[in-house]
């Protein structure tokens, strides 16, 4: 007897959602089995776990809709990219660009007294043509010299973090410590603890308006795919480059504005975390979501609300796994139980065969 | 002719096969018998089931039911390489080559016994005795994606014979080839069948079918509605009622027709050809005096340091069909996409309706009223995750406006689309299936109504009717000529000689990227249309083209002076 793997030519809707259930399962099997070799009880902890990052109520949920959000804005960054066969893998470059222009907004450009209404769209729009900015140059390299772009997002990662760390450390270092200062308070994006006067069940939740920003984009995304001449070309250039041209469509001005879009996304998600959460810049304030991203649009398979949703299910995993000490257990259940999906979703898509 | 008194075993027998697909019965107990030395060819439209049948005796699909027998032991092929094994080679209608791959890399891939370290010159001196038994050619490290259809059935067909297979499964082999290249194809194939290779093939042309077959199998709608017929007893017409789903008529008729003389030669059946060639109107002569609609003027091409065209010229007058024949590979694909701004030209200008458009995008072709239909249909004028909306929308998409500036009106779109799938008679299930679940033929009439959909001022067709069978060629020949007699500049570039003669009011010959030859329809001589093709020039057998072809095309091109007054185009409509 031989084992054989095909392809599944229509993949069923149970086939399609189970798999990815199983491996969560997986995942979280194999994921307590790790935390009992550190001796720690691993009902206990993914109790903690669910608790603390799904079920503990109104602040949980408000904690992990704030993890969520940059996770949704990075992965519609992703995913537009990816419609058009382009393999933006620097969403990560592109946030902390987004991010380092808010801040420069923040303190560097306005003055203390500017208003919020003011300054917060500034900031939002700083970040937005930073990360674009950013998007652009593997764009224009693709499309100009047919450069991969591929390597030169992703090294250009690496570029934007260093010159995020010479802000930090130097330019607009906080008394030398590895930070900027403080934004004006009036700079801070809107909180639902803001409403805490007239609910006072609010008090304390810290989820920002940024969340409900994504949302928004999360279904201009689904419009401008699905109901747009933008999205029908992204959708027919993914499909074959080659039938794009022939159909009169702009190919190649349609790679740099993809980019810049992709770009302008995960450049808002930087601005949106630091005007929203950490109201300065500083050193690795952020655990690689833009990576994240790129798994995370993968599994949502492009579409904007499962991106929301499978978003929400990893944020809770990262907040609920920040109560399990040692630290370091939250990051490596989670990359357990990636793994483990990621590896399932190949079933989605092919299935074994006995082979007489 | 006597009776065979010793009918040697079947090599390969197919016994009742049956292939079910999801919603589709493919094969309905179909037999099949193949002997050895015997050339079997397999008839029938497309979708009737020939490609499965043939696949399932190459071990590519697995039939649900039925006895597959090699040798006159049954067999079951788990994958392909069982099939290789039991001395079975196919060779794909899309030849399943690596494109980024060298020819010989693509020959020895997949060859079992081969050395650790790959000494590539002596594996090519191994090939070349093969090579030169099918009177081919290759260039051994040219990489695949740089060669022409024919040139890869070339590749496709020396990998197949070199693992020494006893029975050869060929798809559609001539579809790409002219009908030099397919003389010579059908030469090899009785070389071939001579030296005890099994032969079994699928065509739609029916003269190369009577010129090399021993039998015939005809297939109608998954079932088999002649089974291994010796070609004798079976006449032309015969053939082509039984695949069109008619009932055979009496036998002492077809014994009548049979006798005629009609297969001989090249082209078609001189009934048929009459009868076609007698519908064509002569030029109307509508737009003679009018400037040309499409106008090439010394153009040349020049792809990684090769001039694939070079000093191309032509004027297109409204009305007519302008036929360029050639060998497949000779430029014709350089030619059609400079023509329809999808590459540009490295020197020279393109112009449509006399504007200028040389360095324009496809868009700017298109706008300017002309249409282009590929003959790439599933990597270039449609797509595999297309759906049939998609693909009936692919150039028209900017009109069908929503409420909103930039959006689309999805209702307008499906509307659009259902309106050419009916007009052209496409067969589908809605328009949001996908272009997969169309067969060749159907995806074709949908292209071609598509692009007709935009009423074009000038038309260019290249390779319209590969591939389809006779009532969609029929069809679509039936849509181009219609289309010019309403006065739209037709450009019609086919391997398909009899194609091009049957439909060009005017012929221009293409070789080596250069035109070598130019007759309007009264002049055409096959013979001499055949050895421009082949490079010969008359009275020169075996040289290039040499001036005197080089002079004869530009005199064909002068043929048609040009009018720098800008007369107003012909007829109203068009996409701009």
């Amino acid at each position: 007897m031989r084992l054989r793997v095909e392809p599944r030519l229509v993949p069923s809707r149970l086939v399609r959602f189970g798999a990815p259930v199983t491996g969560l399962l997986a995942g979280l099997l194999l994921s307590a089995g790790m935390l009992e070799l550190f001796g720690i009880s691993s009902p206990r902890a993914l109790a903690a776990i669910v608790q603390s990052g799904f079920a503990g109520g109104l602040y949980a949920i408000s904690d992990t809709l704030t993890v969520a959000t940059p996770l949704i804005l990075c992965g519609l960054a992703c995913a537009l990219a990816f419609k058009a066969r382009l393999w933006n893998v620097g969403a990560e470059g592109q946030l902390f660009l987004g991010a380092w222009a808010a801040t420069g907004v923040a303190i560097a450009l306005l003055p203390e007294g500017t208003p919020g209404w003011l300054a917060i769209p500034a900031m939002a729009a700083a970040g937005f043509a930073a990360g674009a900015a950013w998007g652009a140059v593997p764009g224009a390299l693709k499309a100009r010299f047919g450069t991969s772009e591929i390597l030169t997002s992703l090294m250009l990662v690496y570029v934007a973090a260093h010159w995020n760390n010479y802000f930090i450390y130097s330019a607009w270092s906080d008394r030398g410590f590895q930070m900027t200062r403080l934004f004006p308070r009036a700079f801070w994006l809107p909180r639902v603890a803001d409403l805490a006067s007239i609910w006072p069940g609010a008090a304390g939740l810290t989820l920002h308006v940024g969340f409900f920003l994504a949302l928004l984009l999360a279904a201009a995304f689904w419009f401008v795919m699905f109901r747009t001449r933008f999205g029908f070309e992204l959708k027919v250039s993914g499909i074959s480059e080659k039938t794009a041209h022939y159909a009169g469509m702009p190919v190649k001005r349609n790679i740099v504005l993809v980019l810049v879009l992709s770009g302008g996304l995960a450049g808002l998600a930087g601005a949106c975390e630091v005007a929203g959460v950490v109201h300065r810049l500083q050193e690795n304030f952020l655990p690689g979501y833009g990576f994240t991203a790129i798994l995370v649009a993968w599994l949502a398979r492009l579409n904007p609300a499962a991106i929301v949703l499978v978003s929400f299910l990893l944020s809770g995993l990262l907040v609920g796994a920040r109560e399990v000490q040692p630290s370091g257990i939250a990051m490596m259940l989670q990359g357990i139980v990636l793994t483990c999906v990621v590896a399932a979703d190949f079933f989605s898509s092919n299935r074994i065969r006995r082979v007489p | 002719m006597d009776v065979l008194v010793n009918i040697p075993p079947a090599l390969l027998s197919l016994d009742a096969i049956c292939v079910e697909f999801p919603g589709v019965l493919a094969c309905d107990r179909v037999n099949l018998a193949l002997r050895a030395g015997e050339i079997h060819a397999l008839v029938g439209e497309n979708g009737a089931g020939k490609s499965t049948l043939m696949h399932c005796a190459a071990g590519v699909v697995r039939p649900t039911s039925g006895t597959i027998r090699v040798g006159g032991a049954a067999v079951r092929f788990a994958s392909p390489q069982d099939a290789q094994a039991a001395g079975i080679a196919m060779v794909f209608q899309n030849f399943l080559l690596v494109e980024r791959l060298s020819v010989l890399d693509n020959v020895i891939l997949g060859s079992r016994g081969l050395p650790p370290v790959l000494a590539r010159k002596r594996l090519a001196s191994a090939i070349e005795p093969v090579c030169t038994r099918l009177g081919i050619e290759l260039d051994w490290t040219r990489p695949v994606e740089s060669l022409s259809a024919g040139e890869k059935q070339k590749v496709a067909l020396v990998r197949a014979l070199y693992r020494e297979a006893k029975i050869l499964i060929l798809d559609e082999p001539t579809a790409v080839l002219t009908s030099d290249e397919s003389d010579k194809l059908l030469e090899t194939m009785r070389r071939l069948a001579a030296d005890g290779v099994a032969i079994l093939f699928v065509s739609h042309k029916l003269p190369e079918i009577r010129s090399v077959a021993d039998s015939i199998t005809v297939m109608h709608r998954g079932r088999a509605v002649a089974e291994s017929m010796p070609a004798r007893d079976i006449s032309a017409e015969e053939v082509a009622r039984l695949m069109v789903g008619l009932r055979a008529e009496t036998a002492a008729r077809d014994k009548r027709e049979a006798s005629l003389p009609a297969w001989s030669g090249l082209g078609a059946g001189p009934a048929a050809g009459d009868k076609r060639e007698a519908s064509l109107p002569a030029w109307s002569g509508l737009g003679a005096g009018a400037a040309p609609l499409l106008r090439l003027d010394s153009v040349t091409l020049r792809v990684d340091g090769h001039d694939r065209l070079s000093q191309v010229s032509l004027s297109l007058r409204p009305g007519e069909i302008l036929g360029i024949a050639g060998v497949s590979g000779n430029g014709q694909k350089e030619l059609v996409s400079v023509c329809a701004g999808v590459m540009r030209p490295t020197s020279g200008t393109v112009s449509v309706r006399s504007r200028d458009l040389t360095r324009r995008s496809p868009r700017d072709f298109f706008e300017a009223g002309l249409c282009y239909v590929s003959e790439d249909r599933y990597g270039e004028a449609s797509a595999p995750q297309l759906n049939l909306a998609d693909c009936a929308c692919l150039k028209g998409y900017r009109t069908l406006r929503g409420p909103l500036p930039g959006t689309i009106d999805l209702a307008a779109m499906s509307g659009f689309a259902e309106r050419i799938l009916d007009t052209f008679h496409v067969r589908h299930s809605g328009a949001w299936a996908p272009t997969t679940s169309l067969s060749g033929g159907n995806l074709q009439k949908l292209i071609l109504g598509r692009e007709l959909s935009h009423d074009p001022a000038v038309l260019v067709v290249h390779q319209p009717t590969q591939g389809l069978d006779l009532a969609s060629t029929e069809f679509v020949c039936e849509e181009i000529r219609r289309q010019a007699a309403t006065g739209t500049a037709v450009l019609l570039v086919s391997s398909d000689l009899d194609e091009v003669l049957r439909l060009s009011h005017r012929l221009l010959v293409i070789y080596r990227g250069r035109f070598v030859g130019g007759f309007e329809r009264e002049q055409i001589d096959r013979a001499r249309v055949g050895a421009l093709m082949a490079g010969l020039t008359a009275g020169t057998p075996g040289t290039g083209p040499d001036e005197k072809g080089a002079q004869r095309s530009r005199a064909g091109a002068s043929d048609l002076p040009p009018e720098p007054s800008v007369s107003p185009r012909p007829r109203n409509g068009g996409a701009s």
